[in-house]
């Protein structure tokens, strides 16, 4: 796999496809993000289990710039996103595509977004490298679960894993579609929320960003694993992709011609808690 | 005396209150209204906003499927607010203190009637106690 | 050099917790606790006890201003030498001539901090680089180091004061200490230092920085953790009886932190943010106060998502990389 990557990005250099690629390259402790701009440098980049950052953050920083990216399933639906979102133009991005094995922590142990992931081949490439991954047809069943617990249950676990938050905004860095210019929680007017740790405003923040990411996400679940103090996250975020998909029929980053499904509607949309 | 922050479009949920004023039906005095031209200007930060702040209920009001002064609003409006819904509930946030209508200019009496519905519903309700913002 | 018995020293900072609030590592992270502990490596650091992440300053209340009043004294017991130093370099900040910064130092005077040494450091530590290691004693009232059921002591009267003085240490003790430092010295990285804070100033311009900081994600993890980063926001929120005046972490990794109100950015993009985090900790820090601001405890190499590693940079700008 490993060559079959670098092979393809030696081609996009020699082609003139790329002027610069993000992939994956040794880090101290793990798979670590490289950015190569010269074709000799390709021999730098790895892939294996660790390779759990979703690159797509990083392109929004070399727009204008033919940047190419090694892009495992979600990473290429969060390109699509963003190039639906008109952050990205589609023929800027050149995208190696990797059939996805399934990330692991230091334990070894699969993450949730991986273990049921439907998408682990990317939907929209420019090349593949390897063959094709067939996804999970799992429904949410995590969602499901929660979903079967009492409402104060539930209010107990949000507010649970809200209070760990050090508002540090990993979550949001790591995130390929938290790319507002001034994200609400840095705005001082009208300021939504107020700095510091009181419950309300980390499920505010909690609340507000899964909201923000309703029919953008793809699932990647880099905002979890970048989270130092091990706040779930994507509890929320899977909810409402779960919703987006059962309401508008809608899955994100498969086509890039596709309305995000908030900027769009449908007359026949459900209305039945509208009085 | 609860509070609720109406959000009600210019056009028709506003009109809607001016004609239960005008007919002289009687509502309780619950809302506090901020007009806004759309309800597809409501962001749904307003709402978790003004749940933070303290707000009883909030209430987002605007013209019927296919009435909307700018044709489409009102229907963007409903996804994000069915969005909206399902994360509340989702996170076991207390139903009946969110709702949503659609109240035409002509409609004075549903608007005095959706205003006592709200009423009822939140005052079920024991004081609200989750998500609000310090204020001690 | 002392023993006292753990159980001891246990049940001595359960007492303690009436008059005194007691931080310690518990359940992973540093924070107040009835006394209890667990030996540990924190994720969060030692500075939560004296810098904490939310703190109230002051309150203007029915026209007037009142002084946030001083709490219990603080006893910061079993974290690794490591943050206890980190507090003491915070301390070379916080004791600035022109403008000390009461609410820290009126804590750190009275408080006491005892940290346990470190037998078995991690893998991403490199402390020894500052001329410490995991036996220091820099920033700790007393230094304990685990043996069988009794601690070893090197602490001062502080300590001793409120936990006993216990029994003179054997010459066998004193040999268990030396054996253990050398041992768990042996096991941690030493990052060559010198003349770091000239070499960086020297390159503050080079476009290596570029390179360096491309893959940081500019979120605060790094800073929050850091033991030794003090950075804070004072802000006013609006409560029922008045205003409250309150300080939170803040980060330099933010691009908010610099922005001004005319909404230009000195520190634009990532490439300031990273250089101005790595340049005070190794540059502007030593210049100022003559130690460096890091202690090495790794935590940011731990913690970051993208791995972005501290040790790494200052090979590679410190020219042994």
């Amino acid at each position: 796999m490993i060559e079959r990557i670098r092979e393809e990005a030696r081609k996009a250099f020699e082609e003139g496809k790329i002027e610069i690629l993000i992939g994956f390259g040794r880090g101290t402790l793990r798979a670590t993000p490289i950015f190569i701009e010269k074709k000799e440098d390709v021999d730098k980049l790895i892939w294996d289990d660790t390779c759990w950052i979703n690159l797509a953050t990083y392109l929004r920083r070399f727009r204008g710039k033919k940047t190419g990216i090694v892009a495992k399933g979600c990473d290429a639906r969060s390109v699509v996103a963003l190039i639906a979102e008109k952050q990205l133009k589609r023929e800027d991005v050149y995208i190696i595509g990797v059939p996805c094995q399934g990330m692991k922590n230091e334990k070894g142990e699969e993450f949730l977004s991986c273990r049921y992931c439907e998408y682990p081949t990317p939907p929209v490439y420019d090349v593949l490298v390897g063959e094709k991954r067939e996804g999970k047809k799992e429904n949410y069943p995590d969602v499901s679960e929660f979903e079967s617990m009492p409402p104060e249950k539930r209010w107990e676990f949000f507010s649970e894993e809200a209070k760990k938050c050090i508002r540090c905004y990993a979550c949001r860095e790591a995130c390929p579609m938290c790319y507002c210019e001034e994200c609400f929680v840095d705005s001082l007017d009208p300021r939504w929320l107020e700095p510091g740790l009181s419950l309300s405003s980390l499920q505010f923040w909690h609340l507000v960003r899964a909201y923000h990411q309703a029919g953008r996400c793809s699932d990647c679940g880099a905002c979890e694993r970048a989270c130092p103090m091990d706040v779930k996250i994507l509890y929320l975020t899977r909810k409402l992709n779960k919703e987006v998909r059962e309401l508008f029929g809608f899955v994100t980053g498969l086509d890039p011609e596709a309305l995000p499904p908030l900027g769009t509607y449908s007359t026949e949309d459900k209305e039945e808690f509208i009085l | 005396m609860k509070k609720v922050i109406a959000f009600l479009c210019n056009w028709c949920s506003y009109a809607g209150a001016d004609l239960a004023g005008v007919s002289r039906f009687q509502y309780p005095p619950i809302t506090r209204t901020i007009r806004v031209p759309c309800s597809g200007r409501v962001n749904p930060l307003y709402l978790f906003k003004a749940l933070y702040e303290g707000a009883d209920a909030v209430w987002v009001s605007g013209c019927h499927p296919g009435d909307c002064h700018y044709q489409t609003g009102n229907y963007y409006a409903r996804r994000r607010f069915a969005i909206f819904n399902a994360l509340m509930e989702y996170v076991g946030f207390e139903k009946g203190r969110v709702f949503f209508s659609w109240i035409s200019a002509s409609e004075g009496k549903k608007f005095a009637e959706t205003v006592k519905h709200i009423k009822e519903e939140v005052e079920k309700l024991p004081p609200r106690q989750k998500f609000l913002r310090e204020n001690d | 050099m002392r023993r006292i018995k753990k159980e001891a020293i246990e049940k001595k900072l359960k007492e303690l917790a009436k008059d005194y609030r007691i931080f310690a590592p518990m359940n992973g992270d540093v924070k107040e606790t009835g006394g209890e502990f667990e030996e540990c490596f924190p994720r969060l650091s030692g500075k939560c006890a004296f810098l904490p992440p939310e703190e109230e300053i002051l309150r203007y209340k029915d026209g007037k201003v009142e002084e946030t009043p001083e709490d219990k004294p603080i006893i910061l017991f079993g974290i690794r030498p490591c943050d206890a130093r980190a507090i003491s370099l915070i301390e070379l900040a916080m004791r600035d001539e022109k403008f000390p910064d009461v609410y820290f130092l009126r804590k750190k005077e009275k408080g006491i901090i005892i940290s346990i040494a470190c037998k078995e450091p991690g893998d991403t530590c490199f402390c020894t680089s500052f001329g410490h290691g995991p036996f220091s004693t820099q920033g700790s009232d007393a230094l304990l180091v685990e043996k069988d059921d009794y601690y070893l002591v090197l602490g001062n009267e502080k300590f001793f004061k409120l936990f006993g003085e216990g029994e003179e240490a054997r010459e066998e003790d004193k040999e268990y200490f030396e054996e253990a430092k050398k041992r768990a010295e042996e096991k941690i990285e030493k990052i060559p230092v010198d003349n770091l804070g000239e070499k960086l100033l020297s390159r503050i311009e080079d476009p290596v920085w570029e390179k360096i900081s491309r893959k940081c994600l500019n979120c605060g993890a790094c800073t929050f953790l850091c033991p030794t980063c003090y950075c804070f926001d004072i802000q006013d929120l609006e409560r029922s009886w008045g205003v409250s005046r309150r300080r939170y972490w803040d980060s330099c990794m933010f691009s908010i932190y610099t922005k001004e109100a005319s909404g230009h950015n000195p520190r634009p993009t990532h490439r300031e943010r990273v250089r101005n985090r790595i340049m005070h900790k190794f540059s502007y820090y030593p210049y100022l106060y003559g130690e460096f601001g890091c202690t090495g405890c790794g935590r940011c190499v731990v913690y970051c998502p993208v791995n972005f590693d501290i040790r790494e940079v200052l090979k590679i700008l410190g020219g042994s990389g």
